[in-house]
């Protein structure tokens, strides 16, 4: 009887550890990668969904996929930690400009173009309409990531004000920074005490609910006439040139006149019919949809608008990009399956715009005029050929702050333009030098 | 016959190497005892203290390996003027919160020690924010003060326009204390009330025999019998006061011109926003060395009061 029993006990270990070594060389079989994204619900539910058919087509690839913040600082600094750490992702998406020194520190590798059917990265570059990629480039020209979201602003207009007050907005749509003027004039509604009750539009000011990004917005304005964030140096600020004091008048007068940080967001107040124009990304359309679905059925969107006088480059805003990198630390193995699945999701850039409205300009999107003429796409996708990606300046992570505090001294004091721009310019280079 | 005298107390035997006495013994299970939390402290503050100190030294983004940098942190942080005008928001934000928060404290805890119908409502009352999230509150009173919300809605008809409460450099700062000092004075009401109850009440009938006014007997009585839990309020008020960020970084985030940035703020900002953990351990330390400064302050003061008992 006890042998009996011993046997059979003997026979389950025995078993139990036949199955857990078979499991655990099926296990040894599968490459797993490990993704990190930042959540943007609408984008999350695509990826969740492409995640399962690449793993079907690919049996021997799994995907384990973790949403973090969608705030960027709080998603980054979990990133960087994890990094530093040595427990990050095998492949994670970040936007580039959070992270300047991603590339130059050798924490993520060149894209493997033997994953993508080609023989050089020129072809993978030839997917996307021209320049857009620059962003995700080293000083030498490696491609070190594709984009899940590649992104510029645009002029979002309700016709329901222009209509109120006597415009065609089809018509009569701000081609220009003076036309924006001339339209604020009709489109401004005051009350009987002259206190703003609607504004034609304004810009991003540094606001607790404004999320439009200053840097896309009025770095756009002053490489229209001629002035970048950083010389071709990639070292040296430029932002006191003319170009940029030219952008702070504007806005300084246009505050003054017609609305100003002391009023909500613009963001916000757009939203609620109170504002006639502002400037967003094609990501704008679904917090409409999501905030007030009864907005888009006065909606339209015009290009950015550019300079009457004196434009020197005839660009848009400036282009952001999320990219998808693959880490350093992962082995071979790992970052082959991971530019794999990249080549696969990348795939899909209808389907990221119609669904979630980010946009991946591939050509195959561009070229797609079913989609383009069905949306807002045609203005984001015209003006970002010819327009410049924001510089990943190593250190040079605070510009947003910088702006941001520039535009705050030029629209809350009287100081002269050229000596705020000359203060920030100085402070902002001290951060570059210093972390060179 | 010789008698060999068997010696009434056994000759001192040596102890084997291996054998503890008592007090070691005793030694030893307090230092068991106590382990686990040195274990703790070592592990997660002084640990990541003297990390801290390194780092102050170093330019570090959490990508690159550290790169040794003397003392160009410091020098950078004291030579800034955006730094100093930070340092000097931060004690112009402690004083600006610390005081009113003793004053109002101490008047509700004179209320509230005497007896009247439906103390413990109001008490409770005036005690509930302190249990609220920060967060919570901040979220709240960004909306209080929203150009159009509640406050310029009770304020307008008496200032005649909408205040520019959080995109003002006169208003801001103001906002934030606000907020800030309605957030606590109910816990330190709660404390000075503690501290009067501990006032025997026959200092007062004996001050009363002696003709003392009420103000004097508050003057003469309570002020002197409260000094060490006025003390310890006063400690803690500008410890918390220092440390402050949540509301500068929910409700104004610094802003307008930094008028409401704060070191604490500031070392977020630096560190995670713009990734240079060196300068923010560096101002880390600065800041350590004010609270430490004060701490040493608080001590003197105690060990004084202990000397005058």
């Amino acid at each position: 009887m006890r042998l009996k029993q011993m046997f059979r006990v003997g026979t389950m270990i025995a078993f139990t550890l036949i199955l857990s070594s078979i499991l655990s060389l099926r296990a040894q079989d599968r490459v797993v990668v490990n993704f990190w994204s930042h959540d943007y619900p609408a984008r999350v539910i695509i990826d969740e969904e492409l995640i399962a058919q690449f793993e079907a087509e690919n049996p021997d690839i799994d995907i384990v996929y973790t949403v973090g913040p969608g705030d960027d600082v709080l998603y980054i600094t979990q990133l960087l930690t994890a990094l530093a750490g040595g427990q990050g992702p095998d492949l994670f998406n970040v936007v580039g400009v959070g992270v300047p020194d991603l590339i130059p520190s050798g924490a993520v590798v060149p894209v493997d173009v033997s994953q993508f059917g080609v023989d050089d990265q020129q072809a993978i570059i030839d997917l996307y309409a021209p320049g857009v990629l620059d962003s995700f480039m080293s000083e030498d020209g490696t491609l070190f990531a594709l984009p899940t979201e590649l992104g510029n602003y645009a002029l979002y207009i309700n016709t329901a004000l222009f209509e109120a007050a006597g415009l065609d907005a089809e018509a009569d749509a701000p081609a220009t920074w003076e036309d924006i003027l001339e339209l604020a004039e009709i489109l401004t509604v005051r009350d009987a005490n002259g206190s703003i009750t609607q504004r034609a539009f304004d810009f991003p000011y540094p606001l607790a609910d404004e999320f439009n990004s200053r840097v896309i917005v009025m770095g756009g304005m002053a490489y229209q006439l001629g002035d970048g964030i950083v010389a071709d140096d990639n070292l040296t600020v430029t932002l006191n040139g003319p170009g940029w004091v030219r952008t702070m008048e504007f806005v300084r007068n246009y505050a003054a006149n017609y609305g100003g940080p002391q009023m909500p967001s613009a963001f916000t107040d757009f939203l609620q019919g109170k504002v006639a124009m502002i400037i967003s990304g094609s990501w704008f359309e679904g917090v409409v949809a999501a905030n007030n679905p009864a907005l888009l059925e006065s909606l339209i969107v015009a290009p950015f608008p550019r300079w009457a006088e004196g434009l020197v480059n005839d660009g848009g805003s400036y282009l952001y990009g999320y990219g998808l990198y693959v880490s350093a630390q992962a082995s071979p193995e790992v970052q082959a399956a991971a530019w794999k699945f990249v080549n696969f999701i990348s795939s899909f850039p209808e389907r990221y715009y119609t669904e979630a409205n980010l946009l991946q300009p591939r050509l195959s999107l561009l070229e797609n005029d079913e989609v383009v003429n069905a949306s807002f796409a045609a203005p984001f996708l015209r003006d970002m050929v010819g327009s410049p990606s924001l510089p990943l300046v190593k250190g040079g992570g605070e510009g947003e702050a910088v702006l941001g505090r520039a535009i705050e001294a030029v629209t809350l004091t009287n100081r002269p333009i050229q000596e705020i721009l000359d203060e920030v310019t100085a402070d902002f280079q001290a951060s570059i030098d210093a972390a060179q | 016959m010789t008698t060999h005298a068997k010696p009434l107390i056994a000759p001192s035997v040596s102890r084997p190497r291996w054998r503890l006495s008592l007090f070691q013994r005793r030694n030893l299970w307090g230092l068991v005892f106590v382990l686990p939390a040195i274990l703790f402290f070592a592990v997660f503050a002084y640990y990541p203290l003297a990390r801290a100190v390194e780092f102050s030294f170093q330019n570090f983004n959490l990508l690159a390996p550290p790169r040794d940098v003397g003392w160009a942190n410091y020098e950078f942080l004291l030579n800034n003027p955006r730094f100093q005008l930070i340092l000097r928001n931060t004690f112009s934000y402690v004083v600006s919160f610390a005081v009113p928060v003793w004053i109002i404290g101490l008047m509700l805890a004179l209320v509230f020690v005497q007896p009247f119908r439906g103390r413990a409502f109001y008490r409770t009352l005036y005690f509930v924010p302190v249990v609220l999230s920060e967060t919570v509150i901040s979220i709240v009173w960004r909306l209080i003060f929203h150009p159009e919300g509640m406050a310029n809605g009770l304020l307008q008809p008496i200032t005649g326009q909408s205040l520019p409460w959080l995109t003002s450099t006169t208003y801001a700062p103001l906002a934030v204390v606000i907020v800030s000092v309605w957030r606590v004075f109910g816990y330190y009401m709660i404390i000075f009330m503690t501290g009067l109850q501990n006032i025997p009440t026959e200092y007062y009938d004996a001050a009363k025999v002696d003709g003392a006014t009420g103000v004097q007997a508050f003057r003469f009585v309570t002020l002197p019998l409260l000094r060490p839990t006025m003390i310890f309020v006063v400690i803690v008020t500008f410890l918390t006061a220092f440390q402050s960020f949540v509301y500068q970084l929910l409700i104004t985030q610094g802003s307008p011109l930094d008028s409401t940035n704060v070191l604490g703020l500031y070392i977020y900002q630096e560190a995670f926003a713009h990734l240079r953990y060196g300068r923010a351990a560096a101002a880390a330390m600065i800041l350590f060395a004010i609270l430490l400064t004060l701490t040493l302050i608080q001590l003197i003061l105690l060990r004084n009061r202990r000397d005058v008992s």
